[in-house]
């Protein structure tokens, strides 16, 4: 069985706005992560760290590729839209189910 | 560019999807407000550049320690990290002034390379020549003026191994939905002399030979990016054009082509043919720029020699020019070095700019190294801890010294950041007389100075603090407590107060003679009214007569709120000598330039030119081209000293004009040129009337006017084009645009030097005052009072500050020398200038003394001497 690959918690939160953003009907690329992580996860997300994680997480193998047609709103540049791996989905059921864990008993504190 | 900066850290692809994802967003952004998308775009961008650049940075240092490599260097990295975060308020002030110092540095640059320093953007630029004409009598002006059609046709046939092309500066063609791009109109052989093809499509030769009903034109790759995406569907593509005359796009220029007289922001960005006329011979009455490519075979001084026998045969053919003054006939022909002929003017202020920016830098590095000093010193208890458990004098030096470049790279970065913001406002008040030769953005080449001169302020702020930590023996510092601190300001620091009073003094006095000289130039009296003028700047697409003039005049009355129209065949404001059509009289020596101007009705009442004498030209005069004339003072001074002048003729094409009135001189080449003669005779006199210059004075504000004059001209007038429609005091403020511009940036660097200065002084001030407290409690308990305890700290502070007037003074001289040319009606010592700058300087050394020496007056003696 191949080794699930551990992730930060930054990874994790952009791999879930990638499954999110997927959804919708302009796919996951840069704009539709980035909303979907500044309107959710609460905090304030570095545009650059959004685009630098995608990168990464693209080499490590968790998110694949795709480029769209280009188009004159964006200045005649295609869209690079992501889609969440195998390695990448075990890996975040792996983290959920850790945490799960740890926060067994401790539900008091939610 | 940013744009090549991110491929270079994300590499190609990924920076091609951010690029397009930013621009997405600005291009929904910009529907709310377009100058708030492009801030945005710029902001997020540098955000995502930061981040890169450190994302980067710790790939790069985890793979040095990954491989064994540095590791002391990275430890060193995260102590002096730490060792800032425990001095904030010291870790503000320096990257504080680094970062003043080092944006108006990297904004200096950015334009400096674009105007000084980048080369020529063609191939074999060397061989290329600006052929200008003039008047041997007034060798100033040869460059200030375009040349006519037909000297043009003329040097082509007289230097057939040489190529030539002319151009012209259009006005605004509307290629996007309410929005207009500046246009020029190119000669046949234009891009072939500069060595340019377009990447897509371009002119054929009938482009040139006849005119189309719908001009066919070439788009910079800009504009082709920029306002259509870079849809190559455009070209064949037909857009509303100017003045009811579409455009249909034939072809894209390449990314690399700049147009050569690229004008600051006048940039072109649509270029239309310029259509050969059958009789060319006699081509009197086009102005043409002209550049020609001169093989490296040529002699230079027998080219220029047959282009001049050319022009002197075109004058003696041609003697008389009626309707075109200025269009000659010359005696002069220069074949200037195009290198030289777009720099020339730019080369001294732009250099002395450069040198100003570079002093700042050092200012800078003074006051960093004289606060690092402090530090070195306030840390010389840890320091000696530190060699205690072990460390070498070379560890201690370096710490510090990685501790200076953390806060200089912080500097330089948010520099960078702030000239990236700051760029488009510099870029705005260029001067359009320089040419600036990329398009001033922050490219490589800038990044590379911003890197090399945080490199400098490194090398030169790590001695001072290097020699402070080694001096000495550090261990009595643990053992006797901070005893052996240093109390007073010795030699060094007093050296560097000093310096830094000298260079913000001399700053200081460069920015206050520029801004006195500014606003003695705007404190002149230009002779006409400029309140609630507008000026137009026009020209026709093809020969008008007065019935056209006339009709357009009665247009523009009607238009609501207008009070007067009236023109003139004069470039108002343009430094332009156009010369004069009437004959002086004979035995009289004419020492001043004089210019004759045609002018139509209306044109008194807008401009207020009340006559001295006699009276002003007559309704029925003007409209019927009557030979009668109205001559400035200046000219009834130098043609008939002495004399009365009203009453006078004279002879214009052998024809008598009677001289019915006097009126004041007026300010016409310039607001900051002294008035040339001027002679007003009816335009209608002319059998091709020209209207050049349109003057319409309004009831109410006149910008708000502006749209309905264009509009009226362009639809109901469709023979006029409008170059430019703009407040009479925004075409006064363009005359001077130069002035304005040295003025603000000499203010600027002023400014910043005596902040600087100011707040290094005050730092110096406060760590020796704090350093003082035992002392002072010490004083204070034998008897001293506060004003007492201030007064002397003041003094010993500013023994090193007279020194630094002194030297100051004499920067200041020798600045003062550099700019005097720059200077309009003041001396290099002005006194008001001189006084002000010595008052703001002695003002803040003495804010920066007073306020850590008040604070220090008022310690309590008890608390005091518990200290330590």
């Amino acid at each position: 069985m191949p080794e699930v690959p551990a992730l930060g918690e930054f990874e994790q939160m952009v791999l879930l706005a990638v499954l999110r953003a997927g959804q919708g009907d302009a796919g996951a690329y840069g704009v539709t992560v980035f909303d979907a992580l500044a309107a959710r996860s609460g905090r304030r997300v570095s545009r650059g760290a959004v685009y630098m994680t995608l990168d990464r997480l693209e080499q490590k193998g968790l998110l694949a590729s795709y480029q769209t047609t280009p188009t004159a709103e964006r200045g005649g540049r295609a869209r690079r839209c992501y889609r969440a791996t195998r390695p990448a989905l075990a890996a975040l059921r792996a983290s959920r189910r850790a945490l799960v864990r740890l926060w067994d008993g401790l539900e008091a504190l939610d | 560019m940013p744009a090549r900066l991110l491929i270079r850290l994300v590499g190609a692809d990924l920076a091609e999807s951010i690029l397009g994802d930013l621009e997405e967003q600005r291009s929904r952004r910009a529907q709310r407000s377009r100058a708030g998308a492009a801030l945005w775009w710029r902001w997020a961008l540098l955000a995502i550049l930061i981040q890169a650049a450190w994302t980067r940075l710790r790939e790069q240092a985890r793979s040095i320690r990954g491989g064994g490599l540095a590791t002391g260097g990275w430890l060193e990295v995260k102590s002096a990290w730490r060792g800032l975060r425990r001095a904030p308020g010291y870790g503000v002030a320096t990257t504080g002034v680094l970062a003043i110092s080092l944006t108006l540095a990297v904004l200096v640059f950015a334009v400096v390379d674009g105007v000084l320093l980048k080369p020529l953007p063609y191939p074999r630029s060397g061989e290329l020549a600006a052929i200008q004409a003039g008047w041997t009598s007034r060798p100033s002006f040869a460059g200030a003026l375009t040349v006519s059609g037909s000297d043009f046709v003329a040097w082509r046939t007289v230097a057939p191994d040489v190529r030539f092309a002319a151009f012209s500066l259009g006005g605004a063609e509307q290629i996007d939905e309410g929005d207009r791009a500046i246009g020029a109109d190119i000669g046949a052989g234009f891009l072939e002399v500069l060595e340019q093809r377009p990447i897509l499509g371009g002119f054929a030769p009938e482009h040139f030979t006849t005119s189309q009903s719908i001009q066919p034109a070439l788009i910079t790759y800009a504009a082709w990016q920029r306002r259509f995406g870079g849809d190559p569907s455009l070209v064949g593509r037909v857009l509303p054009g100017d003045s009811g005359r579409a455009i249909r796009v034939v072809g894209i220029l390449p990314p690399s082509f700049l147009f050569p007289t690229s004008l600051g922001r006048f940039v072109p960005e649509v270029l239309t043919p310029l259509v050969e006329r059958p009789n060319a011979a006699d081509d009197r009455g086009r102005g043409l720029l002209v550049i020609a490519r001169v093989p490296a075979g040529v002699d230079r001084r027998g080219f220029e020699a047959r282009l001049q026998a050319a022009t002197a045969d075109v004058a003696r053919r041609f003697p008389k020019r009626p309707n075109q003054p200025g269009a000659g006939p010359f005696d002069l022909v220069r074949a200037i070095p195009f290198d030289t002929a777009l720099r020339s003017s730019a080369r001294l202020p732009f250099s002395i700019v450069f040198a100003l920016a570079a002093a700042l830098v050092l200012l800078a590095c003074v006051n960093v190294t004289g606060l690092a000093a402090a530090r070195a010193q306030d840390r010389r208890r840890e320091l000696a801890l530190r060699r205690a458990l072990g460390a070498g004098g070379g560890q201690l030096i370096r710490l510090l010294v990685v501790e200076n470049a953390i806060l200089i790279a912080a500097g330089a970065s948010v520099g960078v950041g702030a000239a990236s913001l700051l760029l488009p406002f510099v870029a705005a008040l260029l001067p359009p007389d320089i040419a600036v030769l990329k398009p001033l953005a922050i490219d490589m080449r800038v990044v590379a100075f911003a890197v090399a001169a945080a490199a400098a302020c490194v090398g030169v702020t790590a001695f001072w603090p290097a020699r402070v930590t080694l001096a000495g023996e550090l261990r009595p510092v643990l053992t006797d407590g901070a005893s052996t601190t240093p109390r007073r300001m010795g030699l060094g620091r007093r050296v560097l107060v000093s310096l830094q009073v000298a260079l913000a003094l001399a700053m200081a006095i460069g920015g206050a003679l520029l801004v006195g000289s500014w606003a003695r130039v705007w404190q002149q009296n230009t002779g006409y009214e400029v309140g609630s003028t507008v000026h137009v700047w026009m020209n026709a697409r093809s020969a008008t007569t007065w019935t056209d003039i006339d009709s357009l005049l009665n247009t523009v009355r009607n238009i609501p709120g207008v009070r007067a129209a009236g023109g003139s065949d004069m470039w108002l404001l343009q430094r332009a000598v156009r010369g004069n059509t009437f004959a002086e009289p004979a035995g009289v020596k004419v020492t001043s330039n004089v210019e004759s101007f045609g002018v139509t009705t209306g044109f008194l009442e807008t401009t207020g030119l009340a006559p001295v004498e006699g009276r002003w030209l007559t309704h029925a005069e003007l409209t019927t081209g009557a030979p009668v004339a109205v001559v400035s003072q200046r000219v009834a001074r130098e043609f008939w000293p002495g004399q009365p002048a009203v009453g006078r003729v004279l002879l214009r094409e052998a024809r008598p004009y009677d001289v019915v009135g006097v009126v004041p001189d007026a300010r016409y080449l310039s607001l900051d040129l002294e008035p040339d003669g001027a002679i007003y005779f009816p335009l209608s006199a002319n059998q091709q009337p020209s209207l050049i210059s349109l003057f319409v004075a309004f009831d109410r504000r006149p910008s708000d006017a502006l749209k309905d004059i264009t509009t009226a001209i362009t639809t109901q007038h469709p023979v006029f084009r409008v170059r430019r429609a703009q407040p009479l005091t925004s075409t006064l403020a363009d005359s001077v645009k130069g002035r304005t511009f040295q003025a603000l940036l000499f203010a600027v660097f002023g400014v910043a030097a005596v902040t600087i200065a100011g707040a290094g002084i005050l730092g110096l001030a406060a760590t020796l005052a704090s350093r003082r407290t035992r002392e002072v409690g010490l004083r204070m308990a034998l008897g001293a009072r506060p004003g007492g305890i201030a007064r002397l700290m003041i003094r010993q502070h500013l023994a090193g500050a007279w020194a630094g007037i002194a030297i100051g003074a004499m920067l200041g001289a020798w600045l003062a020398h550099g700019v005097g040319s720059f200077l309009y009606s003041t001396s290099r010592f002005d006194p008001l200038a001189w006084g002000a700058a010595l008052l703001v300087v002695m003002g803040t050394i003495a804010f920066g003394a007073l306020v850590p020496a008040l604070c220090a007056s008022r310690v309590d003696p008890v608390r005091a001497l518990r200290v330590e």
